[in-house]
This record gives C-alpha cells, sequence and structure tokens, in this order.
C-alpha cells in the first residue's frame, strides 16, 4: 500500500527479543522516519515496548507507530507509560499509515486524521475509528520481500481471504477490533481476486501450500462462496493445498468434501469447549453437539480437525470440566489430533473484560488482565493443572506443539509425496498422541475427584497431589517425547526418499 | 535518504494453527 502510493517502505520480522539486535542494525542503517510495530497478540506486547524503548535508547529518531488489536484497545495506558511510543495507529491501518506518513513532520494536522492516538498537552488525544476497508480487492496483494519458506521441498505462504468475523464471541478481540469501527465487521475479498493471489504466489514464488489466516473462513452472507472459489481453483487448474479456520457450523460435509477435492488438509475450528454453559459464557451461539459433528466430519473425511480447549473460563463449573474431559474421550482418545487444554485468558476490548471489571473481578493491569474462577473447586483444579502440566499445554517446547508440528510434517509427507506415502508412520502418531491424551485426561479427573471430594484448604495434601501430578507428567512427556524423535527421524528418511 | 517506513511484525508460527498461550498472568501463578 505504502509503495503504491511512492514511499519506501520494508518489513523486518520481530519474533522475540532475540530478534532486537537485527531490527536495531536495519533502524540505524536505513534511518526510516517512522517506524511500525505490529502487535497482533496481547502476550508478546511486552516484548515489542521492550524492543521501542531498545530502539530509542539506540539514537533512532524515528516516529514510533504501534498498531494491531492490543494497542487499538489500551492505547490510553500505552501512550501514558510508554514515552518511546509515539503514536497508536488503532483498528486497520492502511488508510491511517498512509495518511500518517503524508503529516508526520505536522503534529499540529494530526488531530485531522481518523484513526491515530497520540500524547497532546500531556494527555492523551485520540481521533475517531478510520472506517474499515470496504473493498478489500482494491488492497494491492501483500508484499512477500523474502518470506517464502520451504519445509520438506514445498514452499507456504499465508494469506488472507476475508477479514474479520460477525459474531461476537465474548473472549475474542476480533470480534471486538471490527465491531467497532464503522463498515461491515466481515469483508470478502472476491473469490476471482484470491485466486489471482494463489496463482501469483505458484507461479513466482513455487508456493504449494496455502495458509488462509481469515479470522473466518466463510461468508455468513454467502454460503456458496466456498463452491465459488472451489470451481475457479478447478477451473484454472491451480493444484496446491489448503489449511483453513472456521468455526463448527461452518462445516457441512458436501461443502468440505468439495474443499477436499480442491487441496483442504487441515481445518482449524474454535471448538473453544465441549461445555454447553462454557459456550453460553463464550456467547459462541453454538451447540455441544455442532462441535461434535464438525469433529466428526472433519475425520469421516480425512481432513486433520485442529482444536484446542478452554478448559477453566470465569464461570467454569466441575461439571463443565468433566463434559470438556468426556468430549476428548469421545473425539479425540484416538489422537487424531493433540489436545491443549488452556484457560480463557482476558483480552482488553473483550465483552467479557467487561463483564468481570462490572463484577469486580477484574485483576492484573492492561499488560496481562487476570481473574479468579468464581468456583473455589475449579479454580483449583486450574492452578494445580498448570502446576503439573504448564510445559506440556503452554511451552512451545512442549508436547502438545512439538506434536501439532509432527502433524504437519506428517500431512506434508501425505498430501505433497502419496505415491510414497506409508499409511504406518501415521499411526504410529496417533499412538503417540493418543497415550499424550489419554493421559491428559486422566490427571485432570484426579484433580477432578479430589476437588469434588477432599478438603480444598488442606495446602499439604493439594501441594503433594500436584506434585505427585508433575512427576508423573514429567515421566509420560519424557516417554513421549522420545517416541516422537525417533518417530520424526523415521518421518524424515522417509521423505528423504520420497523426494 | 532513508527509507520512509520500516514495518515490524511477528511472523505466526506456521505448524501451530492457533497457538494457546498462557499470558504473563497464568504464568506468574506458578
Amino acid at each position: 500500500m505504502l509503495r503504491r502510493e511512492g514511499y519506501s517502505a520494508a518489513i523486518a520480522k520481530f519474533n522475540g527479543p532475540d530478534d532486537t539486535g537485527a531490527v536495531i542494525a536495519r533502524a540505524i542503517a536505513e534511518k526510516p522516519r517512522l517506524i511500525g510495530l505490529s502487535v497482533i497478540f496481547q502476550f508478546s506486547a511486552g516484548d515489542f515496548l521492550g524492543l521501542a524503548r531498545q530502539l530509542r535508547d539506540a539514537g533512532s529518531d524515528a516516529k514510533i507507530v504501534i498498531g494491531g488489536h492490543f494497542p487499538s484497545f489500551e492505547y490510553e495506558p500505552l501512550l501514558l507509560h510508554h514515552p518511546a511510543i509515539d503514536i497508536v495507529v488503532r483498528f486497520e491501518g492502511e488508510q491511517t499509515i498512509l495518511d500518517l506518513l503524508r503529516a508526520l513532520d505536522s503534529p499540529a494536522t494530526w488531530s485531522q486524521i481518523p484513526g491515530l492516538a497520540f500524547r497532546q498537552d500531556g494527555s492523551v488525544h485520540a481521533t475517531p475509528p478510520c472506517p474499515l476497508v470496504a473493498d478489500l480487492d482494491a488492497l494491492p496483494f501483500p508484499v512477500r520481500d523474502g518470506e517464502i519458506k520451504r519445509h520438506r521441498g514445498v514452499g507456504d505462504a499465508a494469506l488472507l481471504g476475508s477479514r474479520g468475523c460477525y459474531h461476537r464471541c465474548s473472549f475474542c478481540s476480533i470480534g471486538a477490533f471490527y465491531h467497532q469501527p464503522n463498515g461491515r465487521p466481515q469483508r470478502m475479498r472476491s473469490v476471482r481476486n484470491v485466486v489471482d493471489e494463489m496463482e501469483l504466489l505458484q507461479r513466482e514464488y513455487g508456493v504449494g501450500l496455502f495458509i488462509f489466516n481469515d479470522d473466518e473462513f466463510f461468508d455468513l452472507a454467502d454460503p456458496r462462496r466456498p463452491l465459488a472459489f472451489a470451481d475457479e481453483l478447478e477451473s484454472r487448474g491451480l493444484k496446491g493445498k489448503m489449511f483453513i479456520k472456521c468455526r463448527a457450523s461452518d462445516v457441512d460435509e458436501p461443502v468440505f468434501s468439495r474443499l477436499k477435492e480442491v487441496g483442504l488438509i487441515r481445518a482449524y475450528v474454535g471448538i473453544e469447549t465441549g461445555a454447553q454453559p462454557a459456550l453460553e459464557v463464550f456467547n459462541k451461539r453454538l451447540t455441544v453437539e455442532q462441535n461434535r459433528r464438525a469433529v466428526t466430519t472433519l475425520k469421516k473425511l480425512d481432513i486433520l480437525a485442529d482444536f484446542k480447549l478452554l478448559l477453566f473460563n470465569p464461570y467454569t463449573t466441575l461439571m463443565d470440566i468433566e463434559d470438556n474431559l468426556r468430549f476428548i474421550d469421545d473425539l479425540a482418545a484416538d489422537g487424531c489430533v493433540p489436545i491443549t487444554v488452556a484457560r480463557m485468558e482476558v483480552y482488553s476490548g473483550t465483552p467479557i473484560m467487561e463483564r468481570l471489571r462490572a463484577e469486580g473481578r477484574l485483576r492484573g493491569d492492561y499488560v496481562a488482565w487476570d481473574y479468579e474462577i468464581e468456583d473455589p473447586a475449579a479454580e483449583l483444579v486450574f492452578r494445580q493443572m498448570l502446576a503439573a502440566m504448564y510445559r506440556r499445554n503452554y511451552d512451545l517446547e512442549g508436547l502438545s506443539k512439538t506434536a501439532i508440528q509432527a502433524y504437519y510434517d506428517l500431512l506434508i509427507y501425505k498430501h505433497f509425496y502419496p505415491k510414497k506415502y506409508e499409511p504406518g508412520i501415521e499411526d504410529a502418531l496417533r499412538r503417540i498422541v493418543a497415550k499424550l491424551n489419554r493421559h491428559t485426561v486422566g490427571v485432570i479427573r484426579r484433580l477432578l475427584a479430589y476437588a469434588r471430594t477432599e478438603d480444598l484448604c488442606d495446602v499439604a495434601r493439594v501441594n503433594k497431589l500436584t506434585i505427585e501430578l508433575a512427576l508423573e507428567t514429567n515421566r509420560v512427556d519424557m516417554e513421549l517425547g522420545e517416541r516422537l524423535r525417533r518417530w520424526r527421524l523415521r518421518l524424515n528418511r522417509l521423505v528423504e526418499n520420497a523426494r | 535518504m532513508g527509507l520512509d517506513a520500516l514495518l515490524v511484525g511477528a511472523e505466526k508460527p506456521r505448524e501451530l494453527g492457533i497457538a494457546l498461550f498462557g499470558g504473563d498472568a497464568a504464568a506468574r501463578r506458578i
């Protein structure tokens, strides 16, 4: 967008503090007038704020601008507490950042630019949000400078066929982000425009795997769009594989069967929970039955059904936890996908944050909101689960994440080297993941049993049980981690032979 | 003459689909 308007712009990656040196080196060498920090995930905000400070300390005199979901809502404390940040761009930023570049050296005119927040006379001034981009086709394709990666011989690219979501799930910052500015909360690119970009990616960069990161792949207003998309891919003879993200209610067998024909191999489904009361808390407007049907349909079609479970929310009961364990028993005890269990976190701007605030239960601060579960027994189960299985569920090197990476590798092998595919390798992975899922369920069942019948305040016994389960989890993770390592060596050999 | 804009962002881990993170609040409890 900036380049189209005649500005020079470059992209730098910042995946964490390890990349700080490289970003600073570029900022010093290339002397940008503006440095834009894109903070999509609230958990990484601290890293980005640290980077802003270090850029300033290193002598960069660029205007430092921060944008994304989290800064759009928390612009006020960000500007008040972080002097390195000059400006916040709120909500969709294309037009705002362009207007800002045109007026960068005239701060007196910033108040005329929609979508900005900045300091003025010691307080924070915010202009009204810029309307959402109405016609996504009018935006240029994203710049791909050196971005295409190859993994096991397959080039992959992330892309968006749409923006936003019509739904208002209470915990989700996407719904909040797209409902505040004027404009339709969900907008679709035309099928033709999306397939044009896919064709370009394949032709210019050899991309074979298209990872759709749409907030919600399906168009609530046009159920025929995925079929038109499939027809367009087929008519142009574009051969590739796809990942998408969607809601459980989107998983319709005929539609997904058709999408599979044109390359769909994995769908991330926003299942969130296997307990009906929790679906109500989340305002998902779905039933557990729909969740179950979505997973079953994808399994039947042999499309990887990827989902996680938010086992805990501010109103979780022991019964909800039990319902979730049954959901895992019924749908994932076979190891079809590694189950991560986690707590719903509170994101800025969300309805659940406002609800907790109104109830006087919102803890922590804008960097990391926190809460305690209403039912102390459920809160205890959460704390014990966290202590016993933190690494398994949350750590990037933990087993639930390394296992989903193994599934990614399996899909590459299975779908890009089908002639040399040995099905035994999938069964072997399933066995490892089945054991992982069953163990997770077993640990939480023992925590549930304690919380139901024993004294929640007996610190010595609570700690004893937690330590026992932590040690056991560690043993199981070591064993399964080793099995997964050997599985990966076997897969490496198979892929090498197939290439 | 330097660049007009240097845009800095995180790469999304492609293998993970959607990764759940505990956030600082949950991690602090350990």
